[in-house]
């Protein structure tokens, strides 16, 4: 079967074109999109780091007397329909939501490596089983299986992590896949083999670290994804139970007072939108950095 | 070609035993009783719950169930357990709202794509390509749900301008297709909006690539206006083939489709598939997912045909 | 240019849709129908026990008896029904009724459709039928028909119970009398498989024309109904999951009624085009504690927690204060309910004091402490978003009389299954009843007798609740029956084997257009209205 063309990583095999004399980095710190997304993915990261002591009020304690109230003293992003004050759970929030993107990333980069490192590197029947598994999951509408699992197992937040994690590793799979193939034949690893070096080492030592860019990249969109992933769950009621906060759920409660207090969903809505725009603007960044043409 | 055609068609078969295998395990390792769920609280100690077991089938050794129940879903004798109608007749009455919903959706997808992709690659860091750029993240960058709130909040509580549901879908009464679309614009929105990004970007790295070979350099060395080899050449030779890639965009559609639908009261696949789900309705579960695999493996066919259609270089064996 | 060209064409899709369409709001929506929207359609409309079937089938079918808003009998298809002094026989005289195939609803069809709810595949049989002589036996197989139903003539049903039964009427007041021979040779075990329960018929004021999976229910007049035709020549229910969604719609005009949420009530208010109706709900909550553990066996813990929910509040917080307090687990409206009851206010001190003078003093921590034990509790609940608000309040509640109280929401799958069973590791459950069997007598056995089956679940008892309930069924004097009930209801608050909290009211939207009758005065009252509808 021959390979689907509009999959492939890129077209061209490395040398890297450069677009231009400066190293990718330097190209990175040139782009203001980027440099504005990693301002923002910085402070976000620091928020969920510092994460409770930073909220001015215990995220679930509710102030009766002070139900929807609208932005300002002494709730300064208001409150939502039980009271809360919802600074406070946004900045609590952020710590599980980020967590949710952060980790549900590295188990499907670790995943999708390690099934793309192994397909690519061997080959063969390795590389057809692999690739057929792939097939597969790529296949199957991600979210309705999202769905069905956390229905049938229940919700949480390390099953959340799993399924996100497990079902969005086929991508990047492919990519190093390509990535893999068109390095196995070049001279180096030809030097390494015939040193008697083993497979894990040239893999590990000798292939991955070409393939970092890629991956680097694919981890960046991925986290956004994720976080918004747990948000569409939120609103099925699927997602971080309450009354745990996590964006998702925060403003998939507050979404029945658009019309009536809109701070409830805006602000943790604004908060989704600016991480998720931040990782995407990164992740854009680093691709151009690197190489303009990879698709990923 | 045609044994292309025929061994593309015949890899389909392990992918579907694939996808309906994953479900199926699912719905075998989940806790919890789906009996449970069918008979009401109150009922418990009236109802013969062996008995109704027994009429589901869920009596039978797991081999037996998943047989049976591929069968019954290819022949269309599979019945949902909850309202015991045959699953493909749930499926076929949801399956055309969510069609077209998104057909609609790649089209606005590929209208606003394609300029916002050349601006970018052809200007990159100016001030159109920062404002496109971001308004292409724009859709992806918000929860779907919350978006599509807004948009209703707006263009139907406070200008009443267009309804958020009501929709009369194929099949249905009063159904016309002249009246149908007025439904379908905020969630087209939506839906376009949330792929925009991925296409962009393809788009783009398409436009780079053809930019950077020869017979550009050629065109506008034989001194072609650039506006021209732009549009002649770089412009048809790359964005064609990414409008195939369109069809790879499905999945994400219809993932997106389970949110959008129940916010629009559409009733298409999408929430078909959820209410499935969150009521352990086990055949309609299996079925969904199926026909949602299979639309993806059928378009990813046919993604490979249309490049192989529209790109003469490549050729199958 | 090609962004030029690509901005264009988004701005002509965005001006046709708002151009194009903006006129006209309620497509399709002339004066002769009216389109309400509700949160769930049923799946089936026979053998299920769900509220939204109930529902619509007020719309479709017609019952022999009905229970007016006080709980008092009224007749429906039945024009005479009185019953034998020894309280057995019930003799039921039918009047003249046709179904909406046209034919009439005879005796023949009443026996029919007994028999179809008690046989032994029905899978919602109603409790009430299960008095009828010979049902039981009928209903375990073991009989060809039931003795206790006899046609007397056309016109005339005769049913013998094998006991005094003193609610029998108003029992029966919720089953729906079907066509015989539109459900002719049908097979009972595979029900949900036959065209008539996609396709039904009876005897009700509206005619289901259109039933649409998850997206909506037409119904029309049926002209030749008993009570005179319909108003509205066209009913459609129409599903809508999302609230916000519902109340943008009603708000532009496109539906004509829809369940608001209260936090929507005073805007909704202010809207000339709308009618705001407050309905009392048809649902109030509670929650319990799991008898078996030591710790609630102490009456005065269980009255403890009864002092410590601050209900007003509770109302005002999640309800906007729409709804009333629930002290009886009988609806407010009926002629069971004491009006006279004195039933729990808002009294941590005296919750406290209870809590010490069982041997709960709070330790360092602020949390109770006895004999080294500390008070740690589990509360589960319905994953649902008014469970879990109230689950919030009370947790705080417990928390200010020292009870370290840790909330769960289980899934829908896992709840009834998992609750208070010994792997289920939760110790009080907060759950909610819908008042739908009416009269409450069913529900009360259910829940405080020792034999019913939540009773049974959260492992309740009392000898004296058995015979206080046993007793209200061997009398058949009005007056002693409501002292009776006035007996159980006080018991309930003293013995506490449920804190009752709140009962919040539902509140419908429904556009000026619409005349809506008065009387409505519950959930289910909403939907019975409906063929009183009139278009102004």
């Amino acid at each position: 079967m021959a390979s689907r063309p509009l999959e492939v990583g890129r077209r061209a095999s490395p040398p890297r074109p450069a677009a231009g004399r400066r190293g990718p980095w330097q190209r990175f710190v040139r782009n203001p999109r980027a440099i504005a997304g990693a301002a923002i993915m910085a402070s976000f990261l620091l928020v969920a780091l510092a994460g409770p002591r930073l909220a001015p009020f215990p995220p679930a304690a509710p102030h009766v007397l002070a139900i929807l109230h609208p932005p300002g003293r002494p709730f300064w992003l208001g409150t939502d329909n039980l009271g809360r004050d919802i600074l406070s759970r946004v900045i609590v929030a952020s710590r599980v939501s980020l967590a949710i993107g952060v980790l549900s990333m590295l188990v499907s980069i670790v995943a999708g490596v390690l099934v793309g490192a192994l397909a690519g590197y061997f080959g063969g029947a390795a590389d057809s089983v692999l690739m057929r598994v792939t097939d597969v999951v790529l296949a199957i509408p991600v979210f309705f299986l999202t769905v069905a699992f956390l229905a049938l197992f229940g919700p949480g937040v390390g099953r959340l992590i799993w399924i996100i994690g497990l079902t969005a590793w086929p991508p990047t799979a492919r990519l190093v896949r390509v990535e893999i193939m068109a390095l196995r034949a070049r001279d180096f690893v030809t030097a390494a083999r015939a040193t008697g070096a083993p497979n894990s080492r040239i893999i590990v030592r000798h292939l991955l670290p070409n393939v970092v860019p890629v991956i680097v990249i694919s981890a960046t969109l991925r986290v956004g994804l994720a976080i918004l992933t747990e948000a569409g769950l939120s609103f099925l009621g699927l997602g971080v139970q309450p009354p745990q906060p996590s964006w998702g759920n925060i403003i998939a409660d507050g979404r029945e007072y658009l019309g009536v207090a809109w701070w409830v969903s805006f602000f943790p809505g604004l908060c989704v939108f600016l991480a998720v725009m931040a990782f995407n603007l990164v992740g854009d960044g680093l691709r151009d950095a690197f190489d303009p043409r990879l698709q990923i | 070609m045609a044994r292309y055609l025929a061994r593309r068609l015949l890899a389909l078969v392990p992918l579907i035993f694939g996808i309906t295998a994953i479900t199926f395990a699912l719905l075998v390792l989940a806790p919890g009783d789906p009996v449970l769920f069918l008979v009401p609280p109150e009922q418990r100690g009236i109802a013969d719950l062996a008995q109704f077991r027994h009429e589901l089938g869920l009596d039978r050794p797991l081999p037996v169930q998943y047989i049976s129940m591929m069968a019954g879903l290819f022949t269309g004798r599979l019945r949902s357990f909850s309202d015991r109608r045959p699953t493909t007749r749930q499926v076929a009455e949801a399956l055309p709202t969510t069609l077209i919903l998104t057909a609609t959706s790649l089209a606005l997808t590929g209208a606003l794509a394609a300029p916002i992709a050349f601006v970018s690659a052809v200007r990159p860091y100016s001030m159109v390509d920062h404002a496109a750029t971001l308004f292409a993240l724009l859709g992806i960058s918000l929860p779907t749900f919350w978006f599509a709130l807004v948009l209703i909040f707006v263009f139907t509580e406070q200008l009443g301008l267009l309804p958020a549901s009501g929709i009369r879908p194929v099949g249905a009464s009063g159904y016309s297709p002249g009246l149908i679309w007025r439904f379908l614009i905020m969630p087209t929105v939506v839906q376009a909006l949330g792929i925009l990004p991925v296409l962009v970007r393809y788009g783009r790295s398409s436009l780079l690539e053809a930019l950077s070979q020869d017979y550009v350099q050629v065109a506008r060395s034989k001194g072609l206006a650039e506006r021209a080899v732009l549009l002649r050449h770089v412009a048809r030779n790359s964005l064609l083939p990414v409008v195939t890639i369109a069809a790879l965009l499905l999945p994400f559609l219809l993932s997106g489709s389970v949110i959008v639908e129940s916010i629009f009261a559409l009733p298409g696949l999408g929430r078909l598939a959820v209410n499935a789900a969150l009521s352990r309705d086990y055949p309609t579960v299996l079925t969904t997912t199926t026909v949602a695999g299979v639309l993806v493996v059928v378009s990813n066919l046919l993604a490979d045909l249309g490049y192989f259609y529209l790109d003469p270089r490549i050729r199958y064996q | 240019m090609k962004v030029r060209a690509g901005a264009v064409l988004l701005a002509l899709v965005m001006t046709a849709g708002a151009a194009g369409f903006g006129g006209t709001p309620a497509q399709g929506q002339g004066p002769a129908q009216a389109v309400v929207a509700i949160w769930g359609l049923p799946v089936r409309i026979l053998g299920s026990s769900e509220a939204v079937t109930s529902y619509v089938s007020l719309l479709i079918n017609d019952t022999l008896t009905a229970v007016d808003a006080q709980g008092n009998v009224i007749g429906r298809l039945a024009a005479r029904y009185p019953v034998s002094p020894d309280g057995k026989t019930y003799l039921v005289t039918l009047r003249e009724a046709r179904f909406q195939d046209g034919t009439p609803v005879t005796a023949q069809d009443v026996k029919f459709t007994y028999e179809l709810y008690l046989h032994p595949r029905y899978p919602t049989t109603p409790p009430a039928l299960l008095e009828i002589a010979g049902a039981q036996e009928y209903k375990a197989g073991k009989a060809p028909s039931v003795t206790g139903i006899t046609v007397v003539n056309p016109r005339t049903v005769r049913f013998i119970l094998d006991r005094p039964y003193p609610f029998f009427y108003e029992q029966i007041g919720t089953v729906a009398i079907l066509p015989a021979h539109a459900l002719a040779g049908l097979d009972v075990g595979r029900l949900q498989e036959s065209p008539f329960t996609r396709r039904p018929v009876g005897a009700g004021p509206y005619r289901l024309v259109e039933w649409r999976e998850r997206e909506s229910i037409t119904f029309e007049a049926f002209r030749d109904y008993w009570g005179g035709a319909p108003s509205l020549p066209r009913i459609v229910l129409k599903l809508i999951p999302e609230d916000a969604t519902v109340l943008a719609e009603l708000r532009a005009g496109n539906i004509d009624a829809g369940r608001i949420i209260p936090e929507a009530y005073r805007t909704f208010q202010r809207d000339p085009q709308i009618t705001v109706l407050r309905v009392p709900g048809d649902t109030f909550y509670w929650f319990a504690p799991n008898f078996r553990l030591p710790i609630f066996q102490d009456v005065r813990v269980r009255q403890a927690m009864a002092y410590a929910v601050n209900r007003p509040e509770m109302l005002r917080a999640l309800y906007q204060g729409l709804g009333t307090v629930a002290q009886s687990p009988i609806h407010p409206s009926l002629w069971q309910y004491d009006k006279s009851l004195k039933g729990y206010t808002y009294d941590p001190a005296k919750a406290k004091q209870l809590l010490a003078e069982a041997g709960w003093t709070p330790g360092p921590d602020g949390i109770l402490q006895k004999g080294g034990q500390r008070f740690k509790a589990k509360y589960g609940f319905l994953a649902g978003k008014d469970y879990q608000n109230q689950a919030l309040l009370i947790q705080q509640y417990l928390r200010a009389i020292g009870m370290d109280i840790e909330v769960q929401a289980i899934e829908r799958g896992d709840f009834f299954g998992r609750y208070f069973t010994p792997a289920g590791n939760i110790e009080l459950v907060g759950i909610a009843w819908f008042n739908l069997l009416i009269p409450p007598q069913t529900e009360l056995e259910d829940n405080f007798k020792s034999t019913g089956s939540g009773a049974k679940t959260i492992g309740y008892s009392n000898p004296q609740m058995d015979r206080l309930l046993d007793e209200v069924i061997l009398t058949r004097d009005r007056a002693r029956q409501k002292a009776l009930y006035a007996q159980i209801q006080q018991l309930i608050i003293q013995d506490v084997p449920h804190v009752l909290t709140i009962r919040p009211d539902v509140i419908w939207g429904v556009r000026k257009r619409i005349a809506l009758p008065g009387g409505i005065g519950s959930l289910r009252d909403f939907f019975g209205s409906l063929p009183r509808w009139k278009a102004r």
